[in-house]
């Protein structure tokens, strides 16, 4: 093959691969569709867009909180006021997430090759409850200060607090502010992606015993 | 406006122990879950439409392919 | 293979079929955007309405201010080696009082002493020394401490320890009867009077460095006293009031870790000594039991079992059955 020829076969490129293959597997229509199932019916489907929402103004105010460091809030009115709209937003964070979580447990969405979404859930979930415990920690008061103090035995009983310690204020902020929040922002990202490439659940039949009514009302064969 | 500053208020039997924000928070979670599963939806209004068919807003039949549908 | 899994397969099938049945129109963004807004409103009306707490962090000073005989008696069991802290273990230092394990797997044990504290040095001798320089009778007492047999050292410390049962205290004074404290009774003064002033928070938190971010060692040391435990106790946020929940004030805490706490009140993790060990094992399973509840057998047909999906999907499930 000359060299000119290596060129031209671009469909080899490492780059026109990775295209096709997204393309392939989340065409724009897909990736923001303008129908849905007929079956989405329910509020119970607001839940994950909530927390995302919630999510946003989480990420919002604890950017404008960064902006003039740890210990503004404590000495200015308009600070305040931002660190509360980041606690409220942080409540309104896990109160939608839970609820999101009931919804699709009980739809048990995890069905027909979904499992990768629903782990990434959890894995958000989980992951949340550190930043939101790193938080916690570097709040620079009484707070903090028995927080650290009392959860660094059950870290320390893991062996994790050897490595993760929370009475080290500057490494807890580090996790709070850096680590935490780009680790929940992935995960989310990668679980809403995957919604979009599965598609919503189907519905589980209404009668425990009944299997194949629902699936031949929309085979892939009509396709 | 409201000052929550003070001694919390809590909810205690023998070994069990809420303080009434946090019995306030998931009470009312469970609320919301039971109002947005119990509530119809807006969207069982909205218009169906059947399979191998685009609908255009007019409700006019543009394409009779499902092909670029998204296939959820 | 079984019928029931026979069906859970055929199911599974089904359920990863792409859907080419009837559709609704549905504007994702409109719907995020709207999401985002009422969010946003109610994020601002909670916190204009409720604002945050923010109950200002204990200081040494203050503590020794308020209570300065759970300060001093704090002090003298770093001093001698009895405190929490002194006896901790892994990671602090080579203690074992707080070393915990589930059966065979110690952790906390492998993970060795990475973050070394020394409480008698830390929290009193080094802070001492700081000012010794500066008041003479101090750098007296603290030679002849240094010089000391242990034998001489516990039976300062334990006469002193006595001797501030009949201790009174007065403002941010402490009145300890006159005995044979060796050089302890000087140097437990000095150490109140450097609390008093505010000199041993500088102290314990920038230790020799000009920039501090690590507050283990003050932290300890206040968690060593029960002045900080129970300034907690009054706000509900010990580990046996299901304090991890819990805010001070009454704001809401984190109301999403009443599992976890939840263990802490209950037999046989109350009871243990090993209760960190056990609590953090049990959340580890049950966390790993969420996570992989799609693969677990059984559980993960809970759903078809309780009816909640009867109401989520009622419209879908009618509209069928008419047709």
């Amino acid at each position: 093959m000359t060299r000119s020829e290596k060129d031209d076969n671009l469909s080899d490129q490492w780059t026109a691969k990775v295209r096709t293959l997204v393309v392939e597997k989340l065409p724009p229509e897909k990736l923001l569709p303008d129908t849905q199932p007929a079956y989405l019916t329910s509020w119970a489907y607001t839940f994950g867009i909530l927390t995302i929402s919630a999510l946003s103004v989480v990420i919002i105010s604890g950017t404008v909180l960064a902006l003039s460091g740890p210990s503004w809030w404590h000495v200015s009115s308009i600070g305040r006021f931002v660190n509360s709209l980041h606690l409220w937003s942080v409540e309104l964070f896990f109160f939608f997430m839970v609820i999101h979580l009931w919804t699709k447990f009980f739809m048990a969405a995890w069905r027909g090759g979904r499992t990768l979404t629903w782990m990434t859930g959890v894995i958000a979930f989980l992951a949340s409850i550190g930043a939101a415990f790193t938080g916690y920690v570097s709040q620079l008061n009484f707070d903090s200060q028995w927080i650290s103090t009392q959860a660094k035995d059950g870290l320390n009983s893991t062996g994790v607090g050897a490595y993760f310690n929370p009475l080290n204020f500057g490494q807890m902020l580090a996790f709070h502010i850096a680590i935490l929040p780009a680790t929940v922002v992935i995960i989310v990202v990668l679980h809403i992606l995957m919604v979009r490439v599965k598609g919503i659940v189907p519905p589980l039949p209404k009668k425990r015993n009944e299997i194949l009514d629902v699936a031949n009302e929309y085979s892939g064969d009509k396709k | 406006m409201v000052n929550l500053n003070g001694n919390s208020k809590v909810l205690h039997y023998g070994w069990f122990l809420i303080t009434y924000s946090n019995l306030m928070v998931i009470v009312l979670m469970f609320l919301v879950f039971i109002i947005a599963i119990a509530l119809p939806s807006p969207t069982r209004k909205h218009k169906i439409i059947e399979p191998n068919k685009e609908v255009a807003k007019d409700g006019q039949v543009i394409s009779d392919t499902s092909a670029g549908g998204d296939d959820l | 293979m079984s019928v029931g899994r026979e069906k859970y397969k055929t199911r599974q099938k089904r359920d990863s079929i792409p859907y080419s049945g009837p559709k609704v129109p549905y504007d994702l963004i409109k719907e995020a955007t709207i999401a985002f807004l009422v969010v946003a409103i109610l994020t601002t009306l909670l916190a204009v309405i409720f604002s945050s707490p923010d109950e200002s962090a204990v200081t040494i000073k203050q503590w020794a201010m308020s209570d300065p005989l759970d300060f001093v008696t704090t002090a003298l069991s770093e001093l001698d080696g009895t405190s929490p802290s002194s006896q901790y273990g892994p990671p602090y230092n080579s203690g074992t009082s707080a070393q915990q394990h589930v059966g065979p797997f110690a952790p906390q044990k492998w993970a060795g002493q990475r973050i070394p504290v020394n409480s008698a040095q830390d929290f009193v001798l080094s802070p001492l020394s700081q000012v010794a320089s500066s008041v003479p009778i101090l750098s007296q007492s603290l030679a002849s401490w240094n010089s000391a047999t242990s034998k001489e050292r516990e039976d300062w410390t334990s006469n002193y320890s006595a001797a501030l049962a009949k201790a009174t205290a007065n403002g941010s004074k402490l009145l300890v009867p006159s005995g044979k404290y060796g050089p302890v009774g000087e140097m437990m003064s000095e150490l109140l009077l450097m609390a008093n002033s505010g000199a041993l928070d500088a102290s314990l938190t920038g230790n020799s460095h000009f920039y501090g971010t690590d507050y283990t060692k003050p932290l300890l040391f206040l968690a060593d006293g029960t002045y900080l435990s129970g300034l907690a106790q009054n706000k509900h946020l010990l580990g046996t009031q299901w304090g991890m929940m819990n805010e001070t004030g009454n704001w809401p805490g984190q109301a999403w870790l009443w599992l976890y706490t939840f263990w802490y009140q209950i037999p046989p993790y109350n009871t243990s000594t090993n209760a960190d060990a056990l609590v953090m094992t049990t959340m580890l399973i049950v966390s790993a039991g969420l996570l992989l509840l799609p693969m677990i057998p059984g559980l993960r047909r809970i759903p078809e079992y309780v009816p909640v999906h009867r109401i989520i999907w009622r419209d879908w499930y009618k509209s069928n059955k008419t047709k």
